[in-house]
């Protein structure tokens, strides 16, 4: 049974090459500006700066994506919601999102207790000691925002 | 039981050669895993919702969005910024 209630309408082939061409370039954007801002020494202005604006652009991003999906989006194909099958399958697929992130979580936590003579295994502690895992956290960083922005906000509570 | 944990840990990473690096091998891995959900969620193989149908299910109300952005940007100011 699928969870997703609406159906989209069949995209021409120009929206869709659009379409592409946009995630390949917001791709290319995330990717030029993490590795751009691995580079800076943490504590400075500049540091600064580029976090947060790079959080204002996924913001406006998202918030532009939300108006754009919300004036092309069909009617739901089914006006009733979703099935009970289906609810019990989305709050399985949701424990599985959960418990990664309970474990990531747990990971981080006993991080914190590791021995004054050890290195901290906390996710702070080793985007500070290699590039290369603070690009990939600064462009997941900007992927999740992107997503809290894009998706859209209910207005009022479901009857 | 933590101390145990915690040991157990840095011992692995003697064993690897450096504790730092089960660390980023954690880190790695649980990246890795989040992309390989999300991309089977959109690919709709199985019924697995992406990111997009939580944030819609969970995060819905105007306050509870506000809420979960300011810890995105606190989130980002930890890990970046200071």
């Amino acid at each position: 049974m699928e969870i997703r209630r609406h159906r989209e309408p069949p995209t021409r082939s120009g929206s869709r090459s659009g379409r592409w061409l946009a995630g390949l370039a917001g791709a290319a954007l995330i990717v030029g500006s993490s590795a751009f801002e691995s580079g800076m020494p943490l504590g400075t202005w500049r540091a600064r700066f580029m976090t947060f604006g790079c959080a204002l652009a996924a913001a406006v991003a998202g918030t532009l994506w939300r108006g754009f999906r919300h004036q092309h989006r069909a009617a739901p194909s089914s006006p009733a919601g979703p099935s009970p099958t289906a609810a019990r399958s989305h709050s399985r697929g949701a424990l599985v999102w959960l418990s990664v992130m309970v474990i990531a979580a747990v990971w981080d936590v006993l991080g914190l207790l590791t021995p004054p003579d050890k290195h901290h295994l906390t996710l702070s502690a080793l985007v500070l000691a290699y590039q290369a895992l603070h690009a990939l956290v600064f462009a997941v960083w900007l992927i999740a925002g992107w997503f809290l922005f894009a998706v859209p906000i209910r207005r009022r509570a479901r009857a | 039981m933590i101390r145990h944990l915690t040991c157990a840990g840095g011992a692995l990473g003697v064993v690897i050669g450096s504790d730092k690096a089960i660390g980023l091998l954690f880190w790695v891995t649980v990246i890795a895993a989040v992309t390989t959900l999300e991309v089977i969620a959109r690919a709709g193989h199985r019924n697995l919702p992406s990111l997009a149908d939580l944030i819609e299910r969970y995060l819905p109300h105007p306050v509870v969005r506000a809420a979960a952005i300011g810890l995105w940007l606190y989130a980002g100011w930890h890990l970046f910024s200071h």
